[in-house]
């Protein structure tokens, strides 16, 4: 059987290949990462992903070493991405990083900073629909020596809760390939805007805490800087790691923000007030 | 021996911003966030001065008589120790 190599892609300092004895995963998995492919093949590693057959488990490797198995190509597919998100955060140390969506116009970003389910990835679709730029929807990375945010512009991961308001984003997969979205849709920038992905340089100059309240009127608060300081702090990456380094980054960062706790239950009136509020 | 001096603990991470202070302490994982007052009660611990000290100085600089403004201060104090955010001088 023969496999595909796909790559190489870099996420942040995280530099790999792909291979894939699939054609159909490989489709998706090209279609997927396509963002983040690179032309540094320098300390790349390399993922296998040994898709299921008739009575035998597929397998997820890293570098020859066994990461996960199961029957399901959907699960090893799911599971190769949240990987890649991991490492990712693992690799690049030497950023603040932030679990955080982000966006930006004519290099003044907007960052989303929230827990999981508050609607990060949903909101910043809408916004990168409104013609922002995208950076990321999972982890912002910030430059602590610069105060730049470098992109990390993976595929929007969109959960279903969301299906309904981005339907005009569900991804073309290729025929046979539908079990791979049946959980989660992969949505490339590019797909939802020619030029979505980023490719200015990009300093904070709004940071949000969202949360989406399904019914709820849209609401914009301002947080002072101590809030808006301890609301991303708890939505950092390693922060018992990187300690004095990032509270010191994030609070010099903080100090050109105007910093905001969104409650919508509506994305287009989100993304209004956002616009609203994003110096132009 | 223990003074009746507090000190910020050498093991949180404090980071001043605006009138307030943002708080991590390690060994809890524990993020707090001090007010303007709780910044200048934990400024005011520098390990020389007294709880009697600190709480003068709260009273000189708000106005208010002492005892008001022993019965909050006080409780912060306790409310700071017990969170490992300030702990006591040993002489």
């Amino acid at each position: 059987m023969t496999r595909s190599v796909l790559g190489p892609y870099a996420g942040l300092r995280w530099h790999f290949f792909v291979e894939c004895d699939s054609d159909v995963l490989s489709a998706e998995v090209g279609r997927t990462l396509a963002p983040l492919a690179c032309s540094d093949t320098s300390g790349s590693s390399s993922y296998v992903i040994e898709a299921p057959s008739q009575g035998s488990e597929g397998r997820l490797l890293l570098d020859g070493r066994l990461l996960y198995k199961t029957r399901k190509e959907a699960l090893l597919f799911a599971r190769l991405l949240w990987h890649i998100n991991l490492s990712t955060v693992s690799a690049s140390q030497e950023y603040v990083l932030l679990h955080a969506a982000a966006a930006e116009r004519h290099g003044r970003a907007v960052v989303l900073s929230a827990p999981m389910e508050a609607g990060k990835t949903t909101l910043v679709a809408g916004l990168v629909r409104a013609g922002l730029g995208y950076l990321t929807d999972e982890t912002t990375a910030v430059d602590p020596s610069s105060g730049f945010i470098v992109p990390y512009p993976k595929a929007l991961s969109i959960d279903p809760g969301s299906w309904t308001v981005l339907a005009d984003l569900k991804p073309a997969v290729q025929s046979g390939a539908e079990h791979l979205a049946a959980a989660q849709w992969q949505v490339p920038a590019a797909d939802i805007r020619d030029g979505a992905v980023s490719t200015t340089r990009s300093r904070p100059r709004v940071i949000v805490v969202p949360r989406y309240v399904a019914g709820a009127r849209t609401s914009l608060e301002s947080l002072t800087p101590g809030e808006a300081l301890l609301a991303v702090l708890q939505q950092t990456f390693n922060l018992d790691r990187n300690r004095a380094r990032d509270m010191h980054a994030l609070a010099g960062v903080l100090e050109h923000c105007a910093c905001y706790r969104l409650t919508s239950g509506q994305l287009s009136e989100a993304v209004d007030a956002l616009l609203e509020v994003l110096p132009s | 021996m223990t003074s009746d001096a507090l000190a910020l603990s050498p093991d949180v991470i404090a980071v001043r911003t605006g009138v307030e202070t943002v708080v991590w302490v390690p060994c809890s994982g524990a993020l707090h966030l001090l007010d303007a007052v709780g910044t200048a009660v934990v400024e005011l611990c520098d390990g020389r001065r007294t709880v009697d000290a600190v709480v003068a100085e709260l009273a000189r600089a708000s106005g208010s008589p002492a005892w008001r403004v022993r019965k909050e201060a006080s409780r912060l104090l306790q409310e700071l120790r017990r969170a490992a955010v300030l702990v006591p001088i040993v002489t």
